[in-house]
């Protein structure tokens, strides 16, 4: 099976699995597109730069396309251009306060300060030292505030910065390198800035700190073992538990919570409250296991660690906790185990009055094993809908016996019917109208038919597997460069694998990431200019 | 590329206009025009049940439940019934409903199935450009999206390939639209000049940046640039732009996804009171296809999509009819605004499609399509029209030329034409 989930070989049906692969190209390294800063990376980097955490990219466009799964910035449209703009006029009116910070000038001609402050400002903003010419325009810029503006020195800093905050080089991930780029054989290699910003992009979705630009300077990112120390070090920063409960929100589409519309004659106690207690919870036992606990993947699907707030824990049937807060507990170790179980996850794939099981069994098919199916055939009825006699599961079996639904629905459902002891928003369940919830199933993995009982049987499954782990490597390694896995990208992926397999550990994962020829080079793209 | 692009400050100077007066340069006041057009589409999923069509060749028989919000309107209405997304069935594609977002106001496609890119710009562009020539708005255009992430495909396009995101958000546009609308015009021209300094930077540094790059990332960057001019063009409208008489604060009923989709409308129209923009469009664009869109406020829990396959009449006339109450409440709001000898309603020409004729069939032809308003008195109004096998793209040309936008065609030169029938 091997790469059969990976780049390039994703089609309908998934992997055939039918001639092993040649060995891959150790010196291959993936394309890396021109990406702008996602709307995330944009409030933690003007967060980290600025000391000013207003996030105030949470209402521009979303960063999202129908073609990839995680979220990935647009082409800048005019509404995106007017709220950078506006953005960036908003962050520099408010930093009047810190411009003797930001740009000290004492005992300096003003004039000589703002060179310094390009210098060492423009450092940070661009994350490399700027070149220049782009020095040569920002002090154009500076001439223009102090002349024809009018403006004083720490107004024309603020307008210096306003500008800078719209600059590409402040909004694009620059890999092009300061002069011409670096061809080793088929692919360049990137500087050291450049793989400074891939590690803080990656480990904390922001820019890189004062290590990691001294770092840069002294050229002491060159070796994976110099990366893998600095990726170590970046992992015990609390925005790295940012980082892995994003990627999480966005792997299995958790940041849908809020959005998701529930028929509340059905659940009447589902409002916002109850969706942020779920997200919280998600969110607190994700960083748990990865950071304070055992840091195992085994554990994230699993364990039954748990934050809960009053109304969460009635869901959950757990006793004792009090007040909108959360506290941690255990949950019934018969009725959940990890992540797949939680009622967070259960109520994004839930229907707004009912279990889902075809498209809870989608997203573990999609999101756990990286294989998609193709597009459904026209005319096929629905399933009969959760209040109708029966339960969900018969109605579900009863639809999937038409002959133009087997196909697909012989891969899903039985994964699905796993999750048939949890309601629409995850409450556990026994019975449903009556009749005790059947919850076995079957799922093919790693070349073998695998029963289970029920959910926890299902994540007993997926925690062992190998497709799986294969698939949350490619699926960090999608996070992480904003794009899809490729063919070049093989040989990384493997190094990923073997990172993963001594001790189980997502943070290995990104460890052994950094390492890899696709963290440290790139293809270059057609027609770029190499010399 | 033209060196002075960005040089708004030389354009006022030639036209002899001190840019201390852009205030008073608001719209056509200043420029002697009448009463304002203004159009807005709404494209939204999975097509439509027998009931949304009128019964007879006529609207004497109540509207059904799927446009029953529509019932005060029917005098002011057009009904066009059974035009096609002929570019897509020509190109050799009959069931590519879900994939039809791009053609809807462009009326092209690229030659593929299941593709997502229009070949051209859409008519909000092109409309919103036309208007740009004359009168600097506040907003040139409002492009809006009701839960139309999950198919992620706009239907306003720039121009072939680049799309205008849909903003999802009510909340932050009320901010953004309706604040700050008078400004001293001291401030004014001092704002304009630092917009000015700043877009005229930036866009120098795109110009630099794009240099060493391939031509896939470098079109990343002439896009950026293109954006950079477009709101440097429009600095004057952007600073000064809305206001008036009937202009006030839309009235936002909430965040969840039913009110932020209720307040989307509500936005609209009062962007339109308030001219903060003429042009604006709305797509309620996720299918559901196992993504759970759903509306359960409107009677319907099941999927989206499952329940479009379903045929399920009373669910399916339900969602419609919540789609159609805040189009309705739209043309109310501006039937209930006072405007030159008419209301606004009557001065504005609103048109929605389905992306397809039927839930369960995802035929690309026999679109689901109203028409509210006369567009200053263009359209002949209170009419069902019948068609076979026209293309809409006649439809989109008219709507132009309403608006004042004298274009013969809109797509592929074969889709030339009108429909001369609509119009007075």
């Amino acid at each position: 099976m091997g790469a059969g989930n990976r780049g390039g070989t994703v089609g309908p049906g998934g992997s055939t699995g039918t001639n092993p692969p040649p060995a891959a190209d150790a010196m291959a390294a993936g394309p890396m597109p021109l990406r702008r800063l996602t709307r995330r990376e944009y409030n933690n980097t003007i967060r980290d730069l600025l000391g000013d955490a207003s996030n105030r990219a949470d209402t521009f466009p979303a960063d999202k396309d129908s073609e990839f799964l995680f979220h990935r910035a647009q082409v800048v449209s005019s509404a995106d251009a007017d709220s950078l703009e506006g953005a960036a006029e908003a962050t520099a009116a408010s930093l009047a306060a810190k411009i003797t910070m930001l740009a000290p000038c004492v005992g300096m001609a003003e004039d000589a300060c703002a060179k310094k402050f390009v210098t060492d400002f423009g450092l940070r903003a661009y994350r490399r030292p700027v070149e220049v010419d782009e020095g040569n325009r920002l002090m154009g810029l500076y001439t223009t505030g102090r002349t024809t503006l009018g403006l004083d020195y720490p107004g024309t800093i603020q307008l210096m910065i306003e500008a800078m905050l719209q600059s590409p080089a402040f909004l694009y991930h620059w890999e092009l390198g300061n002069g011409l780029p670096t061809v080793e054989g088929q692919v360049v290699r990137l500087g050291p800035y450049e793989v400074a910003s891939r590690l803080s992009y990656l480990i904390w979705g922001s820019m890189p700190d004062a290590a990691l630009f001294d770092a840069a300077k002294a050229n002491a990112l060159a070796s994976p073992d110099q990366l893998q120390t600095q990726a170590t070090r970046m992992l015990a920063d609390q925005r790295a538990r940012d980082t892995i409960t994003g990627f999480a929100d966005e792997w299995l589409s958790l940041d849908q919570l809020p959005d998701r519309p529930k028929d509340t004659t059905v659940y009447p106690e589902w409002n916002d409250a109850l969706k942020a207690a779920m997200s919280t919870e998600l969110h607190s036992f994700i960083s748990n296991v990865v950071f304070d606990g055992d840091g195992r993947f085994t554990s994230l699907l699993m364990g039954t660690n748990s934050y809960v707030n009053q109304p969460l824990a009635s869901l959950y049937g757990v006793k004792g906790v009090t007040g909108t807060g959360a506290s941690a507990t255990m949950l019934d170790s018969t009725q959940r185990a990890g992540l797949l179980t939680r009622a967070g996850f259960m109520a994004v794939t839930g229907l707004p009055n009912g279990s889902r099981p075809i498209q809870r069994g989608h997203r573990v098919h999609e999101r756990l094993l990286c294989l998609t199916l193709p597009p459904p055939p026209n005319n096929v009825p629905p399933a009969k809908p959760p209040s109708m006699d029966g339960t969900t599961r018969q109605h579900v079996e009863e639809h999937d016996k038409m002959p133009c639904a087997i196909a697909c629905h012989s891969i899903m459902d039985p994964i699905g019917f796993a999750f048939e002891h949890y309601d629409g928003i995850g409450r556990y369940r026994d019975q449903e109208n009556g009749i005790a919830v059947d919850s076995s199933g079957s799922i093919d993995v790693d070349g073998m038919k695998k029963p289970f009982a029920d959910a926890r049987g299902l994540s007993q499954v997926l925690s062992a597997s190998q497709d799986v782990s294969q698939c949350l490597a490619t699926q960090i390694l999608r996070y992480a460069f904003k794009r899809n896995d490729v063919e070049a990208d093989r040989a990384s992926l493997e190094a990923m694998d073997a990172a993963f397999a001594k001790a189980n550990s997502v943070k290995d994962l990104l460890i052994g990431l950094v390492g890899t020829r696709s963290f440290r080079y790139r293809t270059p793209g057609t027609g770029e200019m190499l010399q | 590329m033209r060196k002075d692009r960005f040089s708004r400050r030389a354009l006022l100077k030639t036209m002899g206009i001190s840019p201390m007066l852009v205030p008073l340069l608001h719209a056509e006041k200043a420029l002697g025009v009448g009463t304002p057009k203004r159009f807005f589409a709404m494209v939204y999923g999975n097509g439509a049940r027998p009931n949304f069509y009128p019964t007879g060749n006529d609207f004497s028989a109540p509207l059904g439940k799927s446009i029953a919000p529509l019932e005060p309107f029917k005098s002011k209405m057009i009904m066009p019934i059974g035009l096609d997304y002929k570019n897509i069935l020509d190109d050799g594609y009959q069931y590519d409903g879900h994939f039809t977002y791009c053609a809807a106001l462009t009326g092209t496609r690229q030659k593929k199935s299941e593709s997502r890119q229009a070949m051209g710009p859409s008519i909000d562009q092109m409309i919103s450009d036309d208007i740009a020539k004359t009168v600097k708005l506040r907003t040139p255009m409002l492009t809006l999206g009701i839960r139309s992430v999950g198919d992620g495909c706009s239907i306003s396009w720039r121009s072939a390939g680049v799309q205008n995101p849909a903003q999802q958000q009510a909340a932050p546009l009320v901010a953004s639209l309706f604040s700050g609308a008078s400004m001293p015009p001291q401030q004014v021209d001092t704002l304009l000049k630092r917009r000015q300094s700043v877009l005229d930077f930036v866009g120098k540094e795109l110009a630099a940046f794009g240099k060493r790059l391939g031509p896939e990332d470098r079109m990343k960057i002439d896009q950026h640039a293109v954006s950079i001019r477009d709101i440097e063009s429009n600095l004057s409208g952007a600073v000064s732009g809305g206001g008036g008489a009937n202009c006030g604060t839309p009235m936002s009923t909430g965040t969840d996804a039913q009110h932020n989709g209720e307040t989307m409308f509500n936005i609209v129209a009062m962007a339109f009171k308030c001219d903060v923009t003429r042009v604006a469009t709305i797509t309620i664009s996720d299918d559901g296809g196992g993504d759970g869109t759903s509306f359960p406020w409107a009677g319907s829990s099941g999927d989206f999509h499952a329940t479009a396959h379903a045929s399920n009449d009373v669910q399916m006339s339900s969602i419609s009819n919540w789609f159609f109450t805040g189009y309705a409440n739209l043309a109310k709001q501006l039937d209930d605004t006072k405007e030159g000898g008419g209301t606004a309603l009557d001065n504005s020409i609103l048109v929605s499609f389905s992306n397809m004729d039927e839930g369960a069939n995802h035929y690309n032809g026999k679109i689901p399509i109203t028409m509210v308003g006369s567009c200053g008195g263009y359209f002949k109004t209170g009419q069902v029209l019948r068609y076979m096998k026209q293309p809409h793209n006649k439809l989109l040309t008219t709507i132009c030329n309403a608006m004042g936008l004298m274009v013969t065609t809109v797509g592929a030169p074969q889709y030339a034409g009108t429909f001369p029938e609509m119009v007075k």
